[in-house]
């Protein structure tokens, strides 16, 4: 029993904007998602690459500005002289700046496309050494381990998202209230969103602004002022697609397990061929006469894996890729996958209210 | 008096199935009761007063807004309480309730406080932090309709509400709807199977039937009986004054409940039954008009549609 029941009184308050109700649902559903235990390890577990990243960018800007003895040792070796030129904190010798490359790329061995870090070096310049480096590194920070995470947390908390309310039949719950459709369909895409947003945009803006908490000077900014624009790109880029193909999975199904195995099927599956395609051939990219022409024959068939083809348009927007026209499948069929997914995704959320 | 709701020729196809046809009505405030069989176009009459579906032809409002145009804020003003076992999982009652009032734009804050005064007021207690999955049907139904008139809407369309009560619960939730509407000036649209619930709480009715309506009026209109027949009461001796009126030639018939039901076409056989009792000593108690049960005008409205398509 209530201690003061004060029985059914009217309400004459005022009330939230029509513009932000949607908000509720994205609200309540992050809410429900952070109910998970698993999900909170995700994203701890997340969070965990920012810090190898961060000791990169942070050995970087320290090899730029204060080289240390090793590299001085190995700079002497090669150069064959005990000269070395620093001038203002900036190394102005191009042999130093290649050995630094090649520590870099050391350090990221584990990672493809790392020889991105020797070709970096042989600019001369070192603000666009370090636009490239950097660029390297929130690419590679993006794609591989975010990348996989994104895989994990969308897998554990978008299933149920739509299943759940064509299982408990909730749709007239919703659509019985001051809400559209459409601000529905906004409000359960902004849940795995800002999720998606927590682990990818916001450290890679937080790993930038590390970089630029380093450095030398704030000229820096100047230099890499597009790169808060370039993470924006990179992460609309995965999360757009991921979001509206995961949540039509959702809304097809009554049983959200159902909903997680093909969302796993369809990033692990396409990723397996691609692959089965990609290492027997990586060999003969490196080495053959014809390596182009089987560079764009695995090319073609990145498109099988979803994972593949996000990650070649994120290292477009990077600089990493830089044939525009190479990547232009992969990002006709992110368009179009998510015009289709968005489509049909607004047609099976309508459906309760059509009978 | 004003109508709440007006429609004027509505109709609406799903496909080729035509659920309304030509549906004209007004509604007034007040509580009203939606009867049908299944299938009639009940759940897509209350999804077009909502502004959930287009409707093919027609027009109309709700609450002064026009409909098929300005559905928002009919939703605003509308409390609805859907028939179907619905509820929003991974929530607990007081979260779903509270959910229900921020998606109508009660502020976070004002929402969990007023969510928790009309949990008291539904009677649901501590139950309320529990999961809704595993709410029984009366703990769903009574979360519902907290939901339902959680932002003090101000008409409630309410389907099938007491379905799934015990006898107790359903006079509770009744009693709620009547305390809404007789102190709180609300307006109530009742979807339901159970004839009693009409009868017990509905000042009007309408009774739908192949997607159109068969009967809209007041209910005290209906129960008024067409019939010439009375029902007749005495102090006593109720069978022997019924063997009396028959030997006497009237078209008398004594009740399980010791009343005689009897036909009085004209004036001159008012005047000559009470000369009859009076001569044979029968105690008149009462003398009233026979009234048309709910369930009688409901099939007579069922009944007179399957004729017409015979």
């Amino acid at each position: 029993m209530p201690i003061h029941d004060v029985g059914y009184r009217p309400w004459s308050g005022p009330l939230t904007n029509n513009l932000t109700r949607w908000w509720t649902i994205t609200e309540a559903g992050v809410a429900s998602a952070f109910k998970s235990r698993w999900v909170r390890r995700a994203m701890l577990l997340s969070w965990l690459p920012i810090l190898n990243f961060g000791f990169a960018v942070f050995m970087f800007e320290k090899m730029m500005d204060q080289p240390t003895n090793e590299i001085l040792g190995e700079f002497s070796y090669q150069s064959g002289s005990d000269a070395f030129e620093e001038v203002a904190g900036e190394l102005k010798d191009e042999v130093a700046r290649q050995v630094i490359a090649q520590e870099l790329q050391e350090q990221f061995a584990f990672l493809p496309e790392s020889n991105a870090l020797v070709d970096a070096a042989a600019t001369n310049d070192n603000r666009v050494m370090r636009h490239q480096v950097w660029s390297y590194m929130l690419a590679m920070f993006l794609r591989y381990p975010q990348g996989v995470m994104t895989l994990l947390l969308v897998g554990l908390i978008v299933p149920p998202l739509i299943s759940r309310d064509v299982r408990s039949r909730a749709f007239l719950l919703y659509y019985s209230r001051p809400i559209t459709r459409m601000e529905y369909l906004m409000g359960k895409i902004a849940i795995p969103a800002s999720l998606l947003f927590l682990i990818t945009l916001v450290p890679a803006m937080g790993l930038y602004l590390f970089g630029l908490m380093l450095s030398p000077d704030l000229t820096v900014i100047f230099d890499t002022w597009d790169l808060p624009f370039r993470i924006v790109g990179a992460t609309a880029v995965c999360i757009i697609p991921v979001c509206l193909l995961s949540l039509l999975f959702s809304s097809l199904t009554e049983e959200s397990r159902f909903a997680g195995f093909a969302w796993f099927a369809v990033w692990g599956l396409g990723t397996v061929v691609w692959l089965m395609i990609y290492i027997p051939n990586q060999g003969q990219m490196m080495a053959n006469s014809n390596g182009q022409s089987v560079a764009d024959f695995t090319s073609n068939w990145s498109l099988v894996s979803l994972y593949s083809t996000i990650g070649r348009v994120q290292f477009w927007l990077f600089g990493l890729e830089k044939d525009f026209m190479s990547i232009v499948p992969s990002l006709a069929m992110l368009v179009v996958m998510s015009v289709v997914s968005f489509a049909w995704l607004y047609r099976r959320i309508s459906a309760p209210v059509r009978i | 008096m004003s109508h709440l709701i007006e429609l004027r020729n509505i109709q609406k196809n799903y496909h080729r199935m035509m659920a309304l046809c030509d549906v004209s009505l007004s509604i007034s405030p007040g509580i009203t009761g939606l009867l049908g069989p299944n299938g009639a176009g009940k759940s897509t009459l209350i999804k077009v007063l909502m502004g959930l579906v287009k409707t093919n032809k027609g027009s109309g409002t709700v609450l002064g807004y026009e409909l098929g145009k300005q559905g928002r804020q009919i939703r605003a003003l509308v409390g609805y309480m859907p028939e179907d076992d619905c509820y929003i999982t991974g929530m607990t009652g007081i979260e779903m309730v509270r959910f229900s009032a921020c998606l109508a734009g009660i502020p976070t804050v004002e929402a969990l406080r007023r969510a928790h005064e009309i949990l008291d007021f539904c009677g649901v207690h501590q139950e309320r932090y529990r999961s809704v999955e595993g709410y029984s049907t009366g703990m769903r139904q009574k979360t519902k309709f907290a939901a339902a008139i959680v932002h003090d809407p101000q008409f409630l369309i309410l389907d099938e509400p007491t379905s799934g009560l015990d006898p107790e619960e359903r006079e509770a939730l009744l009693n709620r709807v009547r305390i809404l509407c007789q102190r709180f000036g609300k307006s109530a649209l009742i979807s339901t199977h159970i004839l009693p619930d009409v009868q017990s709480i509905c000042e009007h009715v309408i009774i739908l039937s192949n997607g159109k309506v068969r009967v809209a009026d007041r209910l005290a209109t209906l129960n008024q009986s067409n019939s010439n027949f009375q029902v007749l009461t005495f102090v006593d001796n109720a069978q022997q004054a019924a063997q009396w009126l028959v030997a006497d030639g009237f078209a008398a018939e004594l009740q399980p409940d010791n009343s005689i039901r009897l036909a009085l076409d004209t004036a001159e056989d008012f005047d000559r039954l009470w000369k009859s009792c009076n001569e044979q000593g029968f105690i008149v108690r009462s003398l009233t008009p026979t009234r048309n049960s709910i369930e009688e005008i409901f099939m007579a409205a069922i009944q007179g549609e399957s004729h017409a398509h015979s």
